[in-house]
């Protein structure tokens, strides 16, 4: 049982990549919905 | 700067200071070891996971009492910005709960998933958050598609106080609620930082995703020539 620290890291990493990855993605949509839009835009 | 924004930045700080605390300070779990480290990450993230969904039952709360009293959707729309951001981050929270789970119970329970009551109960909390947000994206009008998503949401939170006290009605394998009576204290420290910072990330999260359902909602009722 001693170790697993490929699985403590990968628990560790996971984590934090996914709420990197979704403040990125949130920050990204509210950067384009507070865009005014253009004529021709696709709603 | 908005208060959920200050408190997102605290939490990326007490974050990263509590995974070095779990990770190289806090000691190693006499029997389990090292891989009982996944703990700094796991516990915060289920009680994060409770916490935003019991925001979206308070949101859900205030939609359906201001539908009660006639006043839904005049003023109101903040109530439905904050179920929908809870819902989300709360359902992104509780994914990454089972998964930390699964990489913990592979070398401790030697499976990655067992039918056992806290595993299945929260399967069944998750899914049925899902399904919320499911709703919401079938339903294009956005009076009708909030009160039916609040109630829905008051549904699926029956599933909240049955994930928490699923270890103390039936025989499970997960252990008891972590707290100060059955945690070393050399390992309270850490997890309690986590617990706060990951609240607090997912706070601020929760703030800019409110932020981003009421622009979406006013563009949508400025295209159908409602009002917001």
């Amino acid at each position: 049982m001693q170790g697993h620290w490929d699985a403590v890291m990968l628990a560790y990493g996971l984590t934090t990549a996914t709420m990197c990855v979704y403040l990125g993605v949130l920050l990204a949509r509210l950067r384009a919905a507070e865009r005014p839009s253009r004529p021709g835009d696709s709603k | 700067m908005k208060l959920t924004n200050v408190l997102g930045l605290l939490g990326v700080a007490m974050y990263l200071y509590g995974c070095y605390d779990g990770l190289f300070i806090a000691p190693a779990d006499r029997f389990m070891g090292d891989i009982q480290r996944i703990m700094y990450v796991h516990v915060p993230s289920a009680w994060t996971t409770m916490v935003c969904f019991t925001i979206s039952l308070v949101a859900a709360l205030g939609w359906v009492a201001g539908l009660v009293r006639g006043k839904a959707g005049d003023g109101r729309w903040g109530w439905d910005d904050w179920l929908e951001s809870s819902i989300e981050v709360g359902v992104i929270f509780g994914g990454l709960l089972i998964i930390q789970g699964m990489i913990w119970a592979k070398p401790t329970w030697g499976v990655y998933w067992t039918w056992d009551p806290r595993l299945t109960t929260v399967a069944v909390m998750e899914l049925m958050f899902i399904a919320v947000l499911a709703l919401r994206g079938f339903v294009e009008e956005a009076q009708r598609r909030a009160t039916w998503s609040a109630v829905v949401t008051l549904v699926a939170y029956v599933n909240v106080p049955l994930v928490y006290f699923s270890v103390q009605w039936w025989s499970s394998l997960h252990q008891a609620q972590s707290s100060s009576d059955n945690v070393d204290p050399a390992m309270q420290l850490p997890l309690a930082i986590n617990a706060f910072a990951v609240m607090f990330i997912a706070i601020g999260l929760m703030g800019l995703r409110a932020r981003l359902a009421g622009l979406t909602r006013v563009a949508l009722l400025a295209d159908v020539g409602g009002e917001a």
